[in-house]
């Protein structure tokens, strides 16, 4: 009796240990599509956060930091929170990312080609010219990581997405 | 190294491996050559240290490359061995990172705190500080660079855990 109760506990404790796992990761896209959504956002009409009041920006800046950063880590090392699905799910999701991540400059090399054919400077355009925007190695490293989490988030729902239909 | 367990089966599968192995050995070439290249000035090359670094590349960049996409080079038991090798990549491409920031960071301070003593920890890079560190903390580098970097760590990290594994279940 005792042990079927505690057996129970263990199933319904796996159980929303394993909904949390998507729960967070619902949450992390809808941060994923605020922060591309306040970067076309800015780009268009130049202001920060959607123009929201500085308090304001300021706090919703932090959780969307929390949403594009420390989620995502936790979902691709948290390996307790990952049911086998998830886990399947996780290692189709990798695939893709690795090979984006080391094709991704073979595509820089083939634009910087095609400009210097076509004889163009790439800094005189405002869509390439943040290619060649001098950064410290910090804000790099952390830029591409960045990159990498939330491009994390976006394959694994498109790919939860498509086994759904 | 030399006794991993050679695979039975057609060519291409075989080469798999043999490109696998020049490609490590190329990357070891490049990451020696970062550190000790007997010439920086690209005007004063001898022609066997431009072709060595030609060489280099072609390994170091597009076969490395080609041997992550090469499905069809691939047996079933490098594909299992491809899986395991893109599941540590895909937590140490996350974890690594913070490693790398917080050792930086820790690093920093420690340099600034022994080389000047009652400095203001303020963020101001110290004039002392190691190369490796300035390259953190200044805005020396550019976005694509980084990008060309990113990818090279990844291709890199691929080919080195891919033999590691190989090794170990060789053993």
């Amino acid at each position: 009796m005792n042990d079927t109760w505690s057996d129970q506990k263990r199933l319904t404790e796996g159980r929303l240990r394993y909904r949390l796992y998507f729960w967070l990761m619902d949450a992390s896209l809808v941060g994923v599509v605020i922060f591309f959504a306040s970067v076309l956002f800015q780009a268009a009409t130049g202001l920060e956060f959607f123009g929201l009041p500085p308090m304001l920006g300021l706090v919703s800046g932090v959780v969307l930091m929390a949403l594009i950063f420390l989620i995502p880590l936790i979902l691709i090392i948290g390996r307790p929170l990952r049911d086998e699905y998830a886990e399947i799910l996780w290692r189709r999701t990798i695939a893709p990312l690795v090979v984006i991540m080391s094709t991704s400059p073979l595509l820089y090399i083939v634009i910087g080609w095609t400009l210097y054919a076509a004889q163009i400077d790439p800094k005189s355009s405002a869509a390439l010219a943040w290619l060649y925007e001098q950064q410290s190695g910090f804000e790099a490293i952390s830029g591409a990581w960045a990159l990498l989490n939330m491009l994390f988030v976006a394959i694994f729902q498109f790919l939860r997405w498509r086994d759904s239909r | 190294m030399t006794d991993a367990k050679t695979p039975k089966g057609e060519w291409r599968y075989r080469a798999y491996f043999r490109l696998m192995d020049a490609s490590l050995f190329f990357w070891i070439v490049l990451i020696i050559d970062t550190f000790v290249s007997p010439y920086d000035d690209p005007d004063t090359f001898p022609v066997w240290y431009a072709v060595h670094g030609e060489v280099t590349i072609f390994f170091c960049l597009f076969v490395s490359l080609f041997l992550v996409f090469a499905r069809f080079m691939r047996d079933d038991y490098a594909e299992g061995l491809r899986k395991r090798t893109f599941v540590l990549l895909g937590y140490g491409a996350v974890v690594g990172p913070i490693f790398i920031n917080i050792g930086s960071w820790v690093i920093y301070y420690t340099t600034l705190i022994l080389n000047e003593p009652g400095a203001s920890l303020d963020g101001t890079v110290p004039q002392r500080a190691p190369d490796y560190i300035r390259w953190l903390l200044v805005n020396e580098t550019t976005v694509d660079v980084v990008l060309g970097g990113v990818s090279q760590v990844f291709l890199g990290s691929f080919i080195a855990i891919f033999r590691f594994l190989r090794w170990k279940d060789s053993r």
